[in-house]
């Protein structure tokens, strides 16, 4: 049985959780500052420099942080070694630091070192995780989910590094542009979205007090969405649209059969009421069937005018309707959490302490998801519409419902530095 | 159940009613979570049986020794023994109806 004893200090992974929200907030002061990055060509080095401070300092850094606490959590496993954490994070932090200043610059040798750095603390992460899954009582669903987004984060980091040095010296043959929507796809489906669903089936069952039980067909979702990645991948780096399209619909199936396990859980809840941050999670898993029309459409339509435009459209998509609210929906469980295992567990039945629901404000995660959602829609019209106005109005209506996460990120965390528990009350593994 | 009719067992009870899961907001008793309570006299030792509400619960360290410490000034007691079991596992059905109208439970779930 795992303990707080076996879980990692709550450090560890606050400071992944943190440096992700501050390279939110970053992106998004500077997509209100230079709209611009979303119209036109996005293979420019603004536009590659803000999509990786989002995609590797935001959603990378939250998802790697939040794997520390919750697969011993998801697979009652304790964790391998706390002490390769430290390394890990220095590594991650430094690399990303280096890599989106020098997408900016468009400096490739930059681009290959900082990548290096993410990839060997990513093998670091791998390996901790690869031991504390080799001693979970039962290899299930859940497990499934977590090695194979484990192996998509090497490759697709792999690939980003091969494709900085090809920029230097010949390594990877034919179209750039074949192998940039390939490690997109091995990053936002093969990591992200894989985590998320696998992980939200262990999670979503708790929160809402539902009965799920792992099924063949559970099975069946995993396989179809990691099968399906590995021709997408393929058909992509090898200019066949073909197999592109049918592994994509391989890729929605799994997605149908993912929706028929949430709607299962959802259906056996005993809690009626669903909070913000669920609320704002679940809204992210809806965005995943109109994000899949996007990226037929957009794979599908060939090299028309507006294909560049739907391309990016789809990328958008993918990022700040699915990856972002989902991130930021779990987040509104996950941090609270986190200081209250430090700050007041100690102190139960000691004296009374908040629940975890008390550490934020409902008004803002409410204000957060609407505003999040409006500013979806006009970001998105802007893109497909090749319009300055939207862009720059969606981007401010973003800006303004991250600062209300921000804000109770910042409730949450109040609660940390006001009441420091005693050094030697922490129950965690030295 | 537990017998609440021991005036031991009822203090023991009232005090669980105290440790309140964070997640839910819900006190240990309502919840369910208390599976026996045991108290022999003679050894001065008072048993508490009690689980959560997912295995693998990284909040069990703190929800156990929350438990020994509303319990620990009971008079007549040299030992308190909290121990966190797993079978038969928990499951909503456990809950009270005090605690079913806490969470506005669905009807027919």
């Amino acid at each position: 049985m795992l303990s707080a004893r076996q879980a990692p200090p709550t450090i560890v992974p606050l400071r992944f959780l943190l440096f992700g929200v501050a390279c939110l907030l970053a992106a998004s002061v500077w997509l209100l500052v230079e709209p611009g990055v979303l119209l036109g060509p996005y293979v420019r080095p603004h536009t590659v420099a803000l999509a990786h401070l989002l995609v590797l300092g935001c959603a990378t850094s939250i998802c790697m942080g939040a794997m520390y606490p919750v697969v011993p959590v998801a697979l009652d496993s304790p964790l391998h070694s706390v002490r390769l954490a430290i390394p890990h994070t220095i590594l991650h932090l430094l690399g990303v630091i280096a890599v989106v200043p020098a997408f900016y610059a468009w400096e490739m040798r930059g681009v290959a070192t900082g990548g290096g750095l993410i990839l060997t603390g990513a093998v670091l992460l791998t390996y901790n995780l690869a031991r504390t899954l080799a001693r979970t009582p039962r290899f299930g669903v859940v497990a499934g989910s977590v090695a194979t987004t484990l192996a998509w984060m090497l490759l697709a980091m792999a690939l980003g590094i091969a494709m900085a040095i090809s920029k230097l010296h010949p390594l990877l043959p034919g179209d750039p542009m074949r192998w940039l929507h390939a490690h997109a796809h091995l990053g936002v489906l093969g990591i992200f979205v894989n985590l998320i669903l696998g992980v939200s089936l262990k999670l979503l069952p708790m929160f809402v007090l539902a009965d799920w039980r792992e099924r063949p067909r559970s099975w069946a979702m995993l396989a179809m969405l990691n099968g399906g990645l590995v021709l997408l991948a393929s058909g992509i780096a090898l200019g066949s649209r073909a197999l592109a399209i049918v592994s994509g619909l391989l890729v929605a199936a799994g997605f149908g059969i993912y929706a028929m396990e949430i709607a299962a859980i959802l259906r056996a809840r005993r809690r009626a009421a669903l909070d913000p941050g669920l609320i704002t999670f679940l809204g992210a898993l809806a965005a995943i069937p109109p994000t899949c029309a996007l990226g037929f459409v957009a794979a599908t339509i060939g090299q028309a005018s507006l294909a560049p435009a739907l391309r990016l459209a789809y990328a958008f998509a993918a990022l700040f309707g699915i990856v972002i609210p989902a991130i930021v929906g779990m987040l509104y469980k996950i941090l609270p959490f986190l200081v209250w295992h430090r700050v007041y567990g100690p102190r139960v039945g000691r004296e009374p302490v908040p629940t975890f629901a008390q550490m934020v404000s409902p008004p803002l995660q409410t204000a957060t998801s609407t505003l999040f959602l409006v500013a979806l829609a006009l970001l998105l019209a802007g893109i497909l519409d090749a319009q300055m106005a939207p862009v720059a109005g969606g981007a401010a209506l973003w800006l303004l419902g991250l600062l209300c996460f921000v804000g109770n990120v910042a409730r949450a965390m109040r609660h940390w530095w006001r009441s420091p528990p005693p050094a030697a009350r922490e129950r965690t593994k030295p | 159940m537990i017998d609440t009719s021991d005036e031991t067992a009822a203090e023991v009870i009232g005090r669980l009613r105290n440790l309140i899961d964070p997640e839910l907001g819900i006190n240990a008793v309502d919840l369910g979570l208390i599976y026996d309570v045991q108290i022999d006299t003679c050894a001065r030792e008072l048993r508490v049986d009690m689980t959560l509400t997912t295995p693998g619960c990284p909040l069990s360290d703190h929800m156990v020794q929350g438990a020994t410490n509303l319990l620990t000034d009971i008079p007549g007691f040299d030992q308190i023994d909290v121990r966190l079991v797993w079978d038969p596992p928990w499951s909503p059905d456990r809950m009270t109806e005090d605690a079913r109208r806490q969470i506005n439970e669905r009807p027919g779930a």
